[in-house]
């Protein structure tokens, strides 16, 4: 498919999947996604990152105007926790390429779909990925770390606020494994250039594509 | 000590004493009965928990060795607060307050937070006709009254929402007296910031949006 054509698809697609988020009907915005999306050779991808993600930051603005409630917030995210779940096992998978990665959201950090959208790009790009999703406890990772070996980890921030906690994480980590790289994303990242990154880490970049494209480079996959 | 290890330190500092300060700036914040009438038990309580994150926050800006991230929290909250009932100068006066809670604590090396929290009190303006309306100047500097009219006024030509202006006018009418202003008082700072406002339009014709759902709703 075309690009012109896959932008046409994914841009009617949009609001539609917005209206039926806030709504609260999961079922239509399913439906349109597998339907009207997948099914017509949109990719994954870009169901990802032309729907998916700019429905979710549409319904963020509109949480922040105070034109939809918290309540109204979860319910549309929560659709979109249920999208991705589906699309996951319809993920387009490249050969594996033998690296295994941990992804993870920092102590108190309770936004995940961010992470679950790059740990589902990395095991589209080949890797090995076990997600852990919202608030990990900082010893419970680096316990895992230190049973699994994993090749990267990669852990999601939102907000400055959990930046005590991912400090905790990465010395946790750090106990367990003084060499495993670590990489850190997230809108907390992506507030400023000048955004904080603690000391001994990599920035993952902007999005999950950066993501996947660093861990890549690091890891010579 | 390096610079870098100061500002670690300094941030440090400001996250482990972020309940004491909370409790200071809230102490002086309070004193003004303002707050309490007007917002209650609820705005205290929710008032407690920004308060820690704008500790939190600007602790995180101190660490990182750049405001950028605490000017784009302050943007991204007078968005969310102005929305729901507050005006940007009340989170100016809270910003204040942690300076004023900050200084008095006597913590050292606290220049680079103070500086920060300077630019954040800064980045709280608003641009256009909301701008020109927020340099409305009430008749008697420090008249809180019409401060607090001119901030919502200009927040509500900003977002576009003439009930948060109104709204509080309402507020005001009711509950004047609760804050020891009596309703000719009231309706006097009302007539001076429309007055006002009058002087500068047709330079700011958006309000007349606001002026006229004032009038709508009187």
């Amino acid at each position: 498919m075309d690009e012109a054509h896959t932008r046409a698809l994914t841009d009617a697609l949009l609001p539609r999947y917005l209206d039926a988020q806030l709504r609260g009907d999961r079922r239509e915005a399913l439906r349109l996604v597998v339907s009207e999306g997948l099914e017509l050779g949109v990719s994954v991808d870009d169901l990802f990152f032309r729907v998916i993600e700019p429905a979710q930051i549409e319904i963020g603005d509109r949480w922040q105007r105070n034109e939809i409630s918290i309540a109204q917030e979860h319910l549309a995210t929560a659709i979109s926790q249920l999208v991705i779940s589906h699309l996951y096992a319809r993920l387009p998978r490249a050969a594996g390429n033998g690296h295994s990665v941990l992804v993870a959201c920092a102590p108190g950090e309770h936004h995940e779909l961010g992470a679950r959208v790059a740990a589902d790009s990395l095991e589209m790009a080949g890797f090995s990925v076990r997600f852990l999703g919202a608030n990990v406890p900082a010893e419970s990772l680096a316990a895992l770390v230190r049973d699994t070996h994993p090749d990267l980890v990669v852990i999601s921030a939102a907000t400055s606020l959990c930046f005590p906690g991912l400090r905790k994480m990465l010395e946790a980590i750090r106990g367990a494994d003084a060499h495993v790289p670590v990489f850190v994303g997230g809108r907390a990242f992506r507030w400023s250039d000048e955004c904080p990154v603690p000391h001994g880490v990599v920035h993952a970049g902007k999005n999950a594509h950066d993501l996947v494209s660093a861990a890549r480079e690091a890891l010579a996959a | 000590m390096t610079a870098m290890a100061e500002r670690v330190a300094t941030a440090d500092a400001l996250t482990a004493r972020a309940a004491e300060l909370c409790d200071v700036a809230l102490r002086d914040m309070y004193v003004d009965p303002f707050w309490e009438a007007r917002f209650g038990e609820r705005g205290r309580r929710f008032a407690r928990e920004d308060a820690h994150f704008h500790v939190v926050y600007l602790a995180e800006a101190v660490r990182a060795g750049s405001a950028a991230s605490f000017v784009m929290y302050v943007r991204w909250l007078q968005n969310v607060l102005t929305t729901r009932g507050m005006c940007t100068l009340h989170l100016r006066d809270m910003l204040e307050a942690i300076g004023h809670a900050i200084r008095a604590t006597g913590m050292d090396d606290v220049e680079t937070a103070l500086a920060y929290l300077g630019t954040g009190v800064g980045a709280l303006r608003h641009d256009g006709d909301a701008a020109r309306v927020g340099q409305l100047v009430p008749r008697d500097e420090g008249d809180r009254l019409a401060e607090h009219l001119v901030s919502y006024l200009g927040d509500a030509v900003a977002l576009s929402l003439p009930r948060v202006f109104v709204d509080h006018v309402e507020w005001l009418r009711a509950n004047g007296r609760r804050v020891g202003a009596s309703s000719v008082r009231v309706e006097q700072a009302l007539t001076d910031v429309l007055a006002a406002l009058a002087a500068v339009e047709p330079s700011v014709p958006s309000a007349a949006a606001v002026v006229a759902a004032l009038a709508e709703g009187a």
